[in-house]
C-alpha cells in the first residue's frame, strides 16, 4: 500500500497542474497582503467606523492574525476549486488518457488502488492547507507584526495576541478536514465519469447549490442543514470565539469525518463493479 | 506430447444493457502459443481480452490461468500475464523510463537492471529519457510491449498491436512478437482484425464474429480447410473435367478455367496425378485465401 502511495505521489507531484493550486494560494495571498499594507487602515477603518462610536480602539488593528483570519474566510471558498483539479483528475482523468488501464493490470486490488489515490489526494488537500497557513501567517507576519485580533461575529471579540497561536492551528485543521470531505467527494464523482471535467464541474456544483440553500436558510431544509457538510466549511470560525462551543465543534468534525466515508464507501463500490472500457 | 494448457476459457458472455458484446466463448491456449485473435472492428475480441484481464466483469463463464480460477479477489494471476490492451497508454509528461519504473513498481520487482534490460531489448535505451508525448506511434507500441515484459510473464495479450503503424512498423512489430515467443518461450495472445497479420505469425487462431465463435483451429488446419479454392488454367479442359470426374472430385468451370474446392495439402498430388494423366497445366492459381474464408465466416 505505501508503494503504491508513493507512486501515486509521484505521478501527482510529477504533474503541472498540480502546482497551479499553489501558485494561485501564492499569487491571490500576496495580492491581498499587499493591498492590506498599503490601502489596508482606510479599509479597516470602514469596517469598524461604527465600533469606533462605543469603544476606544488602541493598537495595530491589522496585523498577521487579522489577515489570517480575513485571508482563511475569503479562501476557504475558493480552495476546493484547487483541490477538485488535482483530486478529480485522480480517476476520471486517468480513465480518459487510458493509464488506468495500464495500472489495473497489475496485481493490486481496485479498493487499494482507489484508497491510495484517496490518501494521495488528502495529502495535496493537506499540503494545499499547510503552504496557505505558512503563506498568510509568514507573509503577515513580516508585513504587518504581530497584534492582538479583532473578531467581528456574534459581536465583538478580541483575542490576546499570546492566545491566538492554538486557536489558528485548530482552526486550519478544522478547515482542512473540511476540505477533505471536499476531497473525497470529489473522488467519488470522479470514479463514475470518464472525463476529467466531471468531477470538478460536479463538485463545485454540489457545493454551490448546498451553499445557497445553508446561505439561504430557508424553514424547509432547516432540520437538515446541520447535516449538510457545505454548512460546516465555517465551522473553524467557531475557534474564535471566547469561550468555545465544544459540543458544536465535536459534531461538526463526526458529521465531517461520516461525509468523507461515506463519499471513499461509495466511491470504492462503484470502482470495483465498474468496467474499465476506455 | 502433449499440449500444457495455459489459459481456458470456457462459456464466456458479457451484455452492455441489451447488446450482447460476447456470446459463449470458449478457448484454449497452450504453452508456446501465438494464438491469434480474429474478428472484424466490434466482433467482441477486446471485450474477451480485458474480461480475462479483469477490467469487464463477465456476466457468465470462467477464466482459468495455469489451472487456477481467476476471481475477482485474488488479482496475483496478473504476475503470470502482461498486457498491452488497444492503444499503449502512458503518462505524456513522464519519459519512457519514468512510465517503465513506475509500472516496474508496482510489479514489487527489485533488480533496476531489468528496466534497462527490457528497453534495450525494444530497441528504445538511446529514447529512454525523452518524454513519451514526445514519442511516434511505433516508439509507443515499443514501449507497450516492454511494460508487457518488464516481470517475465508466461502470458502475453496483445489487443491490435499494429494499429497506426506503417508497413515497416507493422513488420518491425510483428518480428518482436516472434523473438519474444522463440527466445523467451513466451505464449502470445494477438488480437486482429486484419488476418494477414494473424495469419503470418500465428500457430493457432479463433475467429469470432457478434460475439460468437466461428472457428478455431491450428492455422496450418484453416489453411488446408476444403473450402480454399484452386484454379487449374491447361492445355485440354475437355480432358480435364473427364479425369476429374472419374476421379469423383467437385469442381467448376469460369472463365476458361477449372476451379476445384480443395485444401492447401492436396494440391501437389493433384497437380502429380493430373501431369500423369497427360494433362497440360498452364497454370495454378489458389482463388481462395483465408483472407476469403475470414470475410465469407464474417458476412
Amino acid at each position: 500500500m505505501i508503494r503504491l502511495i508513493n507512486i501515486e505521489l509521484y505521478k501527482v507531484f510529477k504533474r503541472p497542474r498540480t502546482y497551479i493550486g499553489f501558485l494561485a494560494i501564492f499569487v491571490t495571498v500576496a495580492a491581498i497582503q499587499l493591498a492590506m499594507y498599503f490601502e489596508g487602515e482606510e479599509l479597516i477603518a470602514l469596517a469598524i467606523q461604527n465600533l469606533e462610536n462605543d469603544f476606544r480602539l488602541e493598537g495595530k488593528i491589522i496585523n498577521v492574525n487579522l489577515m489570517t483570519y480575513i485571508l482563511l474566510n475569503s479562501l476557504i471558498i475558493h480552495i476546493p476549486i484547487l483541490i477538485c483539479l488535482v483530486t478529480g483528475d485522480t480517476i476520471a482523468g486517468e480513465a480518459s488518457s487510458g493509464t488506468l488501464r495500464m495500472i489495473l493490470l497489475r496485481p493490486f486490488t481496485r479498493t487499494q488502488i482507489y484508497l491510495a489515490k484517496t490518501i494521495t489526494g488528502f495529502i495535496y488537500t493537506i499540503s494545499l492547507i499547510l503552504f496557505l497557513a505558512i503563506m498568510t501567517y509568514g507573509m503577515g507576519y513580516l508585513l504587518f507584526g504581530s497584534g492582538d485580533l479583532i473578531v467581528l461575529r456574534r459581536g465583538v471579540t478580541v483575542l490576546g495576541s499570546d492566545d491566538v497561536m492554538w486557536r489558528f492551528f485548530f482552526a486550519f485543521c478544522t478547515g482542512a478536514l473540511s476540505m477533505l470531505v471536499v476531497a473525497s467527494l470529489s473522488m467519488m464523482i470522479s470514479s463514475f465519469v470518464t472525463n476529467a471535467i466531471g468531477p470538478i464541474v460536479g463538485t463545485i456544483s454540489i457545493i454551490i447549490a448546498l451553499n445557497i440553500i445553508f446561505t439561504l436558510g430557508a424553514p424547509l431544509f432547516k432540520d437538515i442543514i446541520p447535516y449538510v457538510f457545505t454548512s460546516h466549511f465555517v465551522k473553524w470560525q467557531y475557534f474564535f470565539d471566547f469561550s468555545l462551543n465544544m459540543p458544536a465543534l465535536k459534531t461538526s468534525i463526526i458529521v465531517q469525518i461520516c461525509y468523507i466515508i461515506i463519499f471513499s464507501a461509495v466511491g470504492i463500490w462503484n470502482f470495483n463493479r465498474k468496467d474499465i472500457l476506455s | 506430447m502433449s499440449l500444457q494448457n495455459l489459459l481456458s476459457v470456457k462459456h464466456l458472455e458479457k451484455s452492455f444493457g441489451t447488446f450482447k458484446a460476447v456470446d459463449d466463448i470458449s478457448f484454449d491456449v497452450f504453452k508456446g502459443d501465438i494464438y491469434g485473435f480474429l474478428g472484424p472492428n466490434g466482433a467482441g475480441k477486446s471485450t474477451t481480452l480485458r474480461m480475462i484481464l479483469g477490467l469487464i466483469k463477465p456476466d457468465r463463464g470462467s477464466i482459468e490461468i495455469n489451472n487456477q480460477t481467476v476471481n475477482g479477489t485474488d488479482r496475483n494471476y496478473l504476475n503470470a500475464i502482461g498486457a498491452l490492451i488497444e492503444r499503449p497508454d502512458f503518462y505524456k509528461n513522464l519519459t519512457g523510463y519514468q512510465n517503465l519504473n513506475i509500472l516496474f513498481k508496482m510489479s514489487g520487482l527489485k533488480n533496476k537492471n531489468k528496466l534497462n534490460e527490457t528497453l534495450h531489448e525494444v530497441g528504445l535505451f538511446e529514447k529512454r529519457n525523452q518524454k513519451v508525448g514526445g514519442y511516434s506511434q511505433g516508439m509507443k507500441q515499443r514501449l507497450g510491449i516492454a511494460q508487457t515484459l518488464l516481470h517475465d510473464p508466461s502470458l502475453i495479450i496483445l489487443d491490435e498491436p499494429s494499429n497506426g503503424l506503417d508497413p515497416q512498423g507493422q513488420a518491425d512489430m510483428r518480428s518482436l512478437i516472434l523473438k519474444i515467443n522463440k527466445t523467451m518461450g513466451i505464449t502470445i495472445i494477438i488480437s486482429s482484425h486484419i488476418l494477414s497479420e494473424i495469419e503470418k505469425i500465428s500457430n493457432r487462431m479463433i475467429v469470432i464474429n457478434n460475439g460468437q465463435k466461428i472457428i478455431e483451429g491450428s492455422v496450418h488446419e484453416l489453411m488446408n480447410n476444403d473450402l480454399l479454392k484452386v484454379s487449374f488454367k491447361t492445355e485440354n479442359n475437355e480432358l480435364t473435367e473427364k479425369f476429374l470426374l472419374h476421379q469423383k472430385i467437385e469442381f467448376s468451370s469460369q472463365d476458361g478455367c477449372i476451379i476445384v474446392p480443395t485444401s492447401e495439402d492436396k494440391i501437389s498430388s493433384l497437380v502429380n496425378k493430373m501431369t500423369n494423366n497427360n494433362i497440360n497445366i498452364l497454370e495454378v492459381k489458389q482463388l481462395r485465401t483465408l483472407e476469403e474464408l475470414f470475410l465469407d465466416l464474417t458476412k
